[in-house]
């Protein structure tokens, strides 16, 4: 049982929301955003500890999603999802403060350790 | 060209690498569900399911299929991405790689392996991404219609101490089989067009026997 606060934010839902089970099994609370308007929403709401948070969206994009967690909740750790064709977007996305970016399909072991790692070494991590 | 010109390859690549993309994402899907499945399947461990040690082997073999699948994905995705420039570095152990791979099939058709035998230091060649791609997939095009069968081609992309970048396609065989053949490699019809394109290229291309084998090399600027 980790006993994380996470958010994962992806328009691609039937990947969303089946990621969020399975790390609900695991004993991770986890909610789920399908735009990036719905994500910023949701943190004001309730901040989660960490966001996963797809690059390409409609809408507003992974990046700007980013830019404003980072202004308004610095944090927040942000793991980015990447896919092919995106690896720039995810590079960018550390420079603005991301922990760092996976490629989508991804293995949620390595997702769980990154969380893992970002929670640990974000400001009042608590991992 | 301006940005705002589209050219046929340049709209093929655009199409075909947003496909990839959703390629991915429908397969990143599949993936989780099976991951799923193997989840909800480990909660049972207790109070077994009928037939549950088969269910876990059938989510695993989804998850193995995904990820053949993705790698083919990926591999198109950088095909596709090709024509975005029309000169550019090139590393020529990242486009055996991707040549090799794509290869596979036409391959395996003609019961032949093609194996790419790369550098971890970067053989950098300033070219047409796209075209040298269609040479090095036109080198082992004419090697597959002339070898047999049990054959395997060796690519290996080389920079000589002369300053000369060169392609070298070589062949491994057991037997005696195709090597004759293989000596009529340049009388074949896809030879002058395989120079014609090494030459648009600035390359040139030589065929040679014992073993089978062809060099494309290009001489640095």
């Amino acid at each position: 049982m980790y006993g994380w606060k996470i958010l994962l934010v992806d328009d691609e839902e039937d990947f969303v929301s089946t990621l969020a089970e399975r790390l609900r099994l695991r004993g991770i609370e986890a909610e789920v955003a399908y735009s990036g308007e719905g994500a910023l929403q949701q943190i004001a709401m309730s901040p989660p500890e960490a966001v996963v948070l797809d690059v390409m969206m409609p809408g507003m994009s992974g990046l700007e999603v980013l830019r404003r967690i980072k202004t308004d909740y610095p944090s927040i750790a942000v793991i980015l999802l990447t896919g092919i064709g995106s690896t720039r977007e995810g590079i960018e996305g550390m420079r603005l403060g991301a922990f760092d970016y996976l490629m989508k399909p991804l293995q949620i072991e390595a997702l769980i350790e990154k969380i893992s790692e970002a929670l640990n070494k974000a400001p009042g991590g608590n991992a | 060209m301006s940005k705002t010109e589209m050219t046929e390859t340049g709209f093929m690549g655009r199409i075909t690498a947003a496909a990839t993309h959703d390629m991915k994402n429908v397969l990143a899907i599949i993936k989780e569900s099976a991951g799923l499945m193997e989840d909800l399947l480990a909660l049972q461990q207790g109070n077994p399911l009928p037939q549950q040690e088969r269910l876990f082997r059938v989510a695993a073999n989804i998850k193995q299929q995904v990820q053949r699948g993705v790698d083919l994905a990926t591999r198109l995705n950088t095909f596709a991405h090709s024509p975005d420039e029309a000169v550019a570095g090139v590393d020529l152990n990242v486009v055996t790689e991707q040549v090799v791979g794509m290869s596979g099939r036409f391959a395996r058709l003609k019961k032949i392996s093609v194996k790419a035998l790369t550098h971890n230091r970067p053989i950098i060649l300033v070219t047409d991404p796209l075209k040298i791609q269609m040479l090095m997939f036109q080198c082992i095009d004419l090697l597959l219609n002339c070898l047999p069968a049990g054959t395997t081609i060796v690519v290996q992309p080389v920079q000589r101490t002369d300053g000369v970048t060169a392609l070298e396609f070589s062949s491994e065989q057991t037997g005696q089989t195709g090597i004759n053949e293989a000596v009529n490699l340049v009388s074949l019809p896809a030879w002058s067009e395989l120079e014609g394109v090494a030459q648009s290229l600035s390359g040139t291309v030589e065929a040679c026997l014992a073993p089978v084998s062809l060099t494309v090399a290009f001489k640095s600027s």
